[in-house]
């Protein structure tokens, strides 16, 4: 069955203070380096289980900031990905890219390398809130980069949000889908910020330099922007994503879905179903050890993890609960030895009472209340 | 056996922190009772518990062999004692197996409380106190100040202090040398019979109950049949000996001596703190006085967070029981909490250190109710109830009165701090008996208080207003009809029994409103409105809600996250454990005990 494939760009000009993601600021990178390593576990991980002989139904290019690397090397990539497996001819295509590091030739580049979908980081249009989450662009950027996008001939734009920013105001949100929709995205994904530890701002936090916003704040936030997207002909489809009608990140599904993906590169994670057991496993984090085991053995794995059944059905039901749509009951049942009511049904019940869960048609789905209060309701599934 | 000339048994008094276990580990290392390689800082207090609180629960005996300046070697009992009210008792019969004590104070500090309300009943024992004045070599060190404190304070001769440096060993060997001059040699009277005081036992899983004694007369061998005097137990010596700290056997413990008697007795409840161990085929006339069963002071619920752990609790406080006699337990339900036990316990911190114990060595997780003191029922049928659960308090159509218990309390202090020890004692519903001025500027007041008054916080409290320096010591009186009145908790409309406290009438408003605040502060948000209501009977007298949680959902979870997110559900699950659902509602342990936070 055709997959995912995500390829992991670690480097960035700088760290943002609220990241958590494996990245790291670099004034230099070993682009070369780092590129031939990629092409080397393509090419291993074409030879070999679970994935030999698939072909790749959606590529991400994510980080990081794969816009640092030149079109050349994104070229390069697509071409051993479709050696390695073969790319499928209406497939996804996504590069994120910071509005910073982009220009016209770099776009086209892009583009012409095979990349059909761009996501950029706006995260907002307010100078003081981009200068306090540490970007190294401003809103003039974003609205260039977004032109220079649509005249390269991405069709598929996607816009990243940021909301419930300290200092942030209701109208502050209000503004930002205001500016991301007048450049006409295809896709707006909307995130309210958090605290992860490792980050600048979990220290802050800890120390009190500062402070988030009160849980009722954000909920109003969060409620504004599911009002106000749909609005504007961005129908909310996940917890935090929002996209014109046939617009889905369809990369992204994969893991919602629960469905397998390939991750290459430094501290990348990877998903399959091996045997009659589901397995994760994830690569070596740091650049320079990646690029040397790969370079030495063809792959960098630092380990994994064997998904029990009970472990897989609590995955399915939480990441599927994601989705607007959530799942038919039709395709627990199918994919698990048990149905949805055999293995959840006394809790499921609970939640449908307390108008958490909503279970109409063959389907469940979160209500509105549920999309809000979503960890406890996955927390029932574990 | 060793001539009782040559003994000489001692206690160590001294304020937390002012440097009793690094002098102890000096005594030891000094005598080379131990190498500096075993010496594991602070060896006395060996329970985990103990170390953590800096307290000493349960007493422990070394015995030093030290040569003197004269040229004779004597046997030095050092008889380490608790430190907290709850323990008054062991800590009274410890000093009953002395003739003298160490009284260290820090050179920098002064005298401070602790050390005073065990002042008290070392010199109420009679013993020859020694003061030493320890940590000299610090800066802030004040040697003149803390001689005249002695002296003002306590009314000894400061200028008799011992100066010290424990952890820079200064002043050791005048220390060994005060204990073999100043304090008296065990007396050895006519002959009264065998008698050995009990002041620590322990129980053992081989060997069953272990008593650490003190000889009063007589010899005790091995293979001798003994009886206990208290509870009538007879047994047989199967093996007796001393710590050095390290146990070494004996053939014999003669007058005088300390040591640990193994006699087949099987649990600690048998072989209990403060009774006498004589020879069975030629019993002492009289057990040597003192001896007390001592009664629990306060109850609480005890239940296990998830009920499959019921039968784990109910093993678990066996075991614990094996080694605390002074611990009561009976199986009990709650309608909110399910299957659990009423137990009884000498205090709040006997109390918690139960529930510690519980949790850390057994591993359960617990939840403990309001503590409550045993309230006597007098019914319209002139029937007598006692009451120590508030859920069982009879219909208050049957009741004809309710009764508290009262005790009286013994309060040493320094005079400065009278007024405001005598506004807590107003503020608990004291009576005031009488007042005593003992020179030296110190007063002893003596009050009437009810017990439900004294048991939380009152220690505390009387700690805080008085710097430290007042010291507590009680007794029960009686009972006494009041206007108390039982007080619900309402979450969400329902009373949860485990929550119900009773109250005096005048006391129940404020008590009820300090309680839903509390609560509404313990209990976390949830995914609707709880409401917590306090009441008496059906009149609501305080409210206050804990909002609706709005938002609590993760906004990214893409290839990288999910293990990661997965491992965080199963931990917020782990977490809930902890809580228990009553209704709908989650209630943190805490909670249950949010009476005793009311203050915080």
């Amino acid at each position: 069955m055709a997959f995912s494939l995500y390829i992991h760009i670690p480097y960035c000009q700088a760290k943002c203070p609220y990241c958590d993601f494996n990245s790291y600021a670099a004034a230099f990178w070993p682009e070369a380096e780092y590129t031939r390593a990629l092409i080397r576990e393509l090419e291993c991980r074409g030879d070999a289980a679970p994935f030999r002989g698939e072909r790749l139904k959606t590529i991400f290019f994510g980080g990081g900031t794969p816009s640092l690397f030149a079109p050349e090397s994104i070229g390069a990539l697509l071409h051993a990905a479709e050696r390695a497996f073969g790319i499928e001819r209406e497939a996804e295509i996504t590069l994120e890219a910071n509005p910073g590091t982009v220009d016209r030739a770099k776009l086209g580049g892009f583009r012409a390398a095979g990349v059909n979908r761009i996501s950029f980081g706006a995260q907002s249009f307010n100078p003081a809130i981009l200068k306090f989450l540490g970007r190294i662009h401003d809103a003039r950027q974003t609205r260039a980069a977004a032109a220079m996008a649509h005249r390269a001939g991405f069709e598929r734009l996607n816009l990243d949000l940021i909301f419930a920013v300290p200092g942030q105001t209701l109208a502050d949100v209000m503004h930002d889908i205001e500016s991301a929709a007048a450049l006409e995205p295809d896709h707006i994904s909307s995130y309210n910020l958090t605290f992860e530890e490792g980050t600048a701002f979990f220290t802050d936090l800890k120390r009190g330099r500062i402070k988030p916003l009160a849980n009722d704040e954000q909920a109003a936030m969060y409620a504004a922007v599911r009002t106000e997207l749909p609005r504007r002909g961005y129908a909310m489809y996940e917890i935090s994503n929002y996209a014109r009608p046939g617009r889905e990140a369809r990369h992204n599904l994969t893991y919602w879905r629960h469905q397998a993906y390939l991750g290459i590169g430094a501290g990348a994670h990877s998903f399959a179903r091996i045997g009659a057991g589901n397995r994760r496993w994830w690569n070596e984090r740091i650049p320079a050890r990646y690029i040397a085991n790969v370079l030495e053995s063809g792959i960098a794995e630092s380990g994994a993890e064997e998904i029990d059944a009970h472990a897989s059905m609590s995955e399915f039901v939480f990441l599927n609960l994601r989705l607007r749509e959530g799942f038919a009951e039709a395709d627990f049942s199918g994919r698990f030895a048990a149905s949805f009511d055999e293995a959840f049904g006394d809790r499921v019940s609970r939640l449908v009472e307390s108008g958490l869960l909503i279970r109409e048609r063959g389907r469940v789905f979160l209500s509105e209340r549920g999309l809000e209060l979503a960890d406890s309701v996955f927390a029932q599934f574990v | 056996m060793t001539d009782p000339g040559l003994i000489r048994n001692f206690s160590i008094i001294a304020h937390i922190d002012h440097g009793k276990s690094t002098l102890a580990d000096r005594l030891l290392e000094r005598t080379g009772a131990l190498s500096q390689r075993e010496l594991k800082e602070q060896f006395l207090d060996s329970m985990d518990l103990e170390r953590e609180r800096g307290i000493t629960i349960k007493a422990r005996s070394v015995r030093l062999n030290y040569e003197a300046h004269d040229g004779k070697s004597y046997v030095l009992n050092l008889i380490d004692t608790p430190g907290h009210v709850d323990f008054a008792y062991e800590v009274s019969r410890s000093l009953s197996a002395c003739e003298g004590a160490l009284l260290v104070v820090d050179a920098s500090q002064g005298v401070e409380a602790q050390t005073l309300a065990n002042v008290y009943l070392a010199l109420d024992h009679g013993l020859e106190i020694v003061p030493v004045i320890n940590k000299i070599d610090l800066p802030g060190a004040d040697i003149e100040r803390t001689r005249q404190q002695i002296e003002d304070i306590i009314g000894l001769d400061g200028s008799e202090a011992i100066l010290t440096s424990a952890k820079e060993g200064v002043g050791i060997e005048e220390c060994l040398e005060a204990i073999v001059a100043r304090i008296p040699p065990p007396k050895i009277g006519p002959s009264t019979g065998t008698r050995a005081l009990i002041f620590d036992s322990w129980y053992d899983s081989y060997e069953g109950a272990i008593g650490l004694v003190r000889v009063f007369g007589g010899e005790f061998r091995r293979a001798m049949k003994v009886r206990l005097m208290g509870t009538g137990k007879d047994g047989e010596v199967m093996r007796l000996g001393h710590f050095t700290p390290h146990e070494q056997p004996a053939e014999t413990l003669g007058p005088g001596e300390v040591g640990f008697i193994v006699a087949g007795i099987k649990t600690v409840a048998d072989m209990r703190v403060g009774d006498t161990i004589t020879d069975a085929e030629n019993p002492a006339a009289q057990p040597l006085p003192g001896f007390k069963e001592l009664k629990p002071m306060v109850f609480a619920g005890l239940y296990p967070t998830e009920a499959n752990q019921y039968g784990a609790l109910r093993d678990a406080i066996e075991k614990l029981r094996l080694n605390d006699a002074s611990l009561i337990c009976e199986p009990e339900t709650s309608q909110a909490l399910g299957f659990g036990f009423r137990a009884g316990f000498l205090g709040l911190l006997h109390m918690e250190i139960a529930q510690e114990r519980l949790e850390r060595e057994f591993g359960i997780n617990l939840i403990v109710t309001a503590p409550t003191v045993a309230y006597r029922v007098r019914t319209v049928s002139d029937a007598l109830l006692m009451v120590d659960n508030p859920t069982h308090l009879p219909d208050e159509n049957s009741i004809e009165a309710i009764e508290e218990p009262f005790i009286l309390a013994s309060i040493h202090m320094p005079e400065d701090f009278l007024g405001a020890v005598m506004a807590l004692c107003e503020d608990r519903r004291g009576l005031q008996r009488d007042l005593k001025f003992l020179g030296q500027k110190r007063v002893i007041l003596h009050y009437e208080l009810p017990l439900a008054e004294i048991v939380f916080d009152f220690y505390d409290r009387l700690k805080s207003v008085s710097r430290g320096y007042a010291s507590l010591d009680y007794e029960f009186l009686d009972f006494r009809a009041g206007p108390l009145v039982k007080l619900d908790i309402l979450i969400n409309g329902e009373v949860v029994d485990a929550l119900s406290i009773i109250v005096h009438r005048d006391k129940a408003y404020e008590r009820g409103r300090a309680l839903c605040e509390k609560m509404r502060q313990l209990i976390p948000r949830q995914m609707f409105e709880v409401a917590i209501q306090a009441s008496i009977g059906s009149r609501i007298i305080a409210r206050e809600s804990v909002k609706a949680l709005r938002k609590n959902v993760t906004a990214k979870c893409y290839g990288g996250d999910i293990t990661r997110k997965r491992k965080l559900l199963e931990k917020q699950k782990e977490g809930k454990k902890r809580m228990k659902q009553v209704g709908r509602v989650e209630i943190p342990q805490e909670a249950f005990l949010a009476l005793l936070k009311v203050g915080e």
